[in-house]
């Protein structure tokens, strides 16, 4: 379990003259769950596709369960691609059956396996039934059967939750974590940022193909801690008093009855929100949480998100829709 | 290999096990079949109604009336049964030579003989004198359900011939001075040297006028030779046409020349090759296509390696077109048996089959190739269309160029083509299926290696372009750009 799942040194992948992903480096380590994020376009799609061997990075090394490539530990990696479909005329059964078989799974075990989860899943009735004639939360369960219809060690999972409705994110949230539990190593990418905070035990965020964020969600949360302490006056006390406390930068007021204290790098919190008890009377004095949407925002400048990076594409001409694929 | 397997299993289920495939594969050649036997008894039966009854007008105007007493004998009852029973009778005996006596003795054929030989025309002649008016006569032709179906003028100057020194042809003369009369001595009169008038309806039955014209014709000329003091009897004897018999000779020896084979079986193959080859090929462009749009294409991939998934496919599509392939030539010998008779079985060069398939093997995984790069570089059916083109003048090609290929098998035209990847397989299978110039071995070998070359030259660019072509969404891209994909990946 020491070796990491997934090692990513060094690689850089260009489409054209557009540099993808950039000199990246990663280690998934064995067992973990890890989200994977980062603005649209930054690369996310693209360095799953290297992990799967399904496009070759230009540079730098990839090495997938102790393997050189995936293509040699394949029938032990779950994917689920983003861009996923099923062939609309087969029947669900049969789509499933062969998926297995591609993986190779036998065919007696496989159909058992089939059973028993399209009931877990919540749709026991469809196997007889074409693909097409699913919705399409319904089909995304489905594919997400065919990700782990081998049993695999690695599950990667590209926007897994996007077009659930929220009984079924909280059932797709469920069977991750029971994989987790079971000692599967899972990645999945996101944009819901809520979900990944609540489920992972590891982020990695990129931005421009580079990475720009690695760790547990401990360290990031220490690491961009916003340095601010909330309070709530007691009975419409006044809280002026704060700005004059030592290592307070401001004070902003960003609701009726809430006041935020911004501190300066070298202030102590926990001396500074003493001395704030100590002036007026509060409800409610505590440090605010670094979510990851406030580390997300502070990470990504808004020129980075896809619908800029478009914009400057086509005005360009420049083979856009390869570009933002990638 | 076990995904190959797999997905060549797939593939081919999803093809071959549709209603579709099965309608059209099967079902439809048999609905053609079975329209043109209903077309052609309907033929049989729509001549036999028409046998031929009605009154011939005739005016003779030659010396001792030499082509109405010429017509009367060949119109004479007696004579048109004798007639249509010698007729039958050769035919029969044509028949049974071809599909054996033990099959004609079938009442069904039997039938089918006596349809289409038993017709005899009922003609009753009239005699019209030189004071006879024409311009009556022909105004009961056009009228419908009127008893009188033709009208002949001849006579003296249809017996002599211009001089063969004069130029020009001759010219008819004017026509009579009263345009409501037609005085039938005036039209003998404006008759031009050896020639006589027909007037008929509309819609009169073209075997009874070729019986007309031959017997008036025959009738001048034996008047034309009794007259130069010639014995018709031997002067047709002497103009009796020897008789040919043709013989290949090949290194094997010497064979009487199939003849009646001779253009169908290269045909049949080359059609045969060139079907199998396109079913298998657009169902495998429009499954890569599907699995393209459906956007099944990228899970597919997390299974297997690209190369894996294509060739699964084209393995599979291979089997779909063999099976055409094999249905065919099944439905074909059958045919042949059912029809044709053991005659003809014999002549059909089974020693050629195994080549059959090798050039079906060549064609097929050279435009599978092709299919496959094309449906993968685009998105929809739609897009595919430009990409197609040139595949498909490619293609189209032998099919322009068979008759020149089978009228000289081993013409520097037809040895040229021959060394051409893409035509390879089709002109092949024309050359070495004809009998009457068998190729060169040496030829037949060295361009089945180029063929193959060419084969393994095209793979290896469509796995590239599928390779790159697989993943990649948004606008179509030209003949420029593949060739692009296939120098980058």
């Amino acid at each position: 379990m020491s070796d990491p799942a997934i090692l990513i040194e060094g690689v850089t992948k260009r489409f054209r003259d557009k540099v993808a992903v950039d000199r990246l480096d990663l280690a998934v380590p064995a067992g973990s769950l890890c989200g994977f994020l980062g603005p649209n376009g930054a690369g996310k799609t693209t360095t799953i596709r290297m992990v799967m061997s399904i496009f070759l990075p230009d540079e730098g090394r990839i090495s997938v369960l102790g393997r050189k490539s995936a293509i040699e530990s394949k029938d032990r990696i779950g994917y689920l691609p983003e861009e996923r479909g099923v062939y609309r005329k087969m029947r669900v059964g049969e789509f499933l059956t062969y998926i297995g078989t591609l993986k190779g799974v036998d065919r007696k075990p496989l159909n058992k396996w089939i059973d028993q989860w399209l009931e877990r899943v919540g749709l026991p009735e469809v196997r007889k039934k074409r693909c097409e004639e699913l919705s399409k939360g319904m089909q995304q369960k489905v594919q997400f059967l065919a990700t782990i219809i081998h049993d695999p060690d690695l599950i990667i999972l590209d926007e897994p939750f996007s077009g659930l409705d929220p009984v079924n994110a909280r059932l797709l949230n469920e069977l991750i974590r029971e994989l987790h539990d079971a000692g599967k190593t899972i990645i999945f990418s996101t944009h819901v940022l809520i979900q990944a905070e609540q489920m992972c035990d590891r982020i990695f965020m990129i931005n421009g193909g580079k990475k720009i964020l690695d760790g547990t969600m401990d360290e990031i949360r220490t690491a961009y801690s916003p340095r601010t302490v909330v309070v709530e006056p007691l009975n419409g006390a006044d809280p002026t008093s704060i700005e004059s406390i030592g290592g307070v930068r401001s004070v902003t007021h960003p609701d009726a009855r809430t006041f935020e204290a911004h501190l300066n790098d070298e202030a102590d919190p926990q001396r500074v929100m003493a001395e704030i008890l100590g002036r007026i009377p509060a409800r409610r004095v505590e440090m605010r949480r670094a979510t990851l949407e406030d580390v997300f925002v502070t990470v990504v400048s808004p020129g980075d998100s896809e619908d800029m990076l478009r914009a400057a594409l086509s005005a360009g001409g420049a083979n856009v829709e390869e570009a933002v694929d990638a | 290999m076990r995904k190959v397997l797999a997905t060549a299993a797939r593939e081919f289920k999803s093809t071959a096990l549709t209603k579709a495939f099965i309608f059209g594969v099967i079902v439809f050649p048999l609905v053609i079949l079975g329209v043109i036997a209903v077309v052609s008894s309907l033929d049989l039966f729509a001549s036999d109604k028409s046998a031929i009854e009605g009154e011939l007008a005739v005016v003779d105007q030659t010396r001792g009336e030499v082509v109405y007493r010429a017509l009367e004998q060949q119109f004479n009852p007696a004579v048109q049964k004798q007639i249509a029973e010698e007729r039958a009778a050769a035919l029969r005996e044509q028949a049974e030579q071809l599909v054996g006596a033990e099959r004609m003795a079938n009442p069904m054929a039997q039938e089918m003989l006596a349809r289409i030989a038993g017709r005899e025309a009922r003609i009753e002649l009239k005699k019209l004198g030189p004071d006879a008016d024409l311009a009556e006569v022909k105004a009961r032709l056009p009228v419908r359900g009127s008893t009188l179906l033709g009208l002949i003028v001849v006579g003296e100057p249809t017996i002599e011939l211009p001089d063969p020194n004069a130029s020009g042809i001759a010219t008819e003369e004017a026509g009579s001075a009263d345009p409501a009369r037609e005085l039938a001595a005036d039209a003998v009169a404006a008759l031009p040297l050896n020639t006589y008038r027909f007037f008929h309806a509309a819609g009169f039955d073209a075997e009874s006028r070729s019986d007309i014209e031959r017997t008036v014709g025959r009738a001048i000329i034996r008047e034309r030779m009794d007259r130069a003091g010639l014995d018709a009897e031997q002067v047709d004897r002497l103009n009796m046409r020897p008789q040919t018999r043709l013989m290949t000779v090949t290194e094997q020896g010497e064979t009487e020349t199939a003849q009646a084979l001779q253009f169908i079986v290269p045909m049949a193959f080359m059609m045969l090759l060139w079907i199998s080859v396109m079913t298998g090929g657009q169902y495998l462009l429009m499954s890569t296509i599907e699995e393209k749009s459906s956007r099944v294409m990228e899970v597919l991939l997390s299974a297997t390696s690209p190369l894996q998934l294509l060739t699964g496919k084209i393995l599979g599509q291979g089997l779909v077109g063999l099976s055409v392939l094999v249905i065919y030539v099944t439905l074909g010998l059958a045919a042949t048996m059912q029809f044709g008779g053991s005659g003809i079985m014999q002549q059909l060069p089974f020693d050629q089959l195994p080549w059959l398939i090798t050039y079906f093997i060549m064609a097929y995984f050279l435009f599978a190739a092709l299919m496959a790069a094309v449906g993968s570089a685009v998105t929809e059916i739609r897009e595919a269309q430009s990409l197609m083109g040139p595949i498909m003048t490619l293609l189209m090609l032998p099919l322009f160029l068979w008759f020149l290929i089978i009228d000289n098998p081993n013409s520097t035209f037809s040895v040229v083509l021959s060394y051409i990847p893409f035509v390879t397989p089709f002109v092949m299978i024309l050359r070495v299926s004809q009998t009457t110039d068998p190729v060169p071995m040496w030829q037949v070998l060295s361009a089945t290696l180029v063929g193959f070359l060419g084969v393994l030259i095209v793979v290896w660019g469509a796995v590239k372009i599928f390779r790159v072509g697989v993943l990649m969404y948004g606008k179509p891209p030209t003949m420029l750009t593949l060739l692009k994909w296939i120098k980058e990946a």
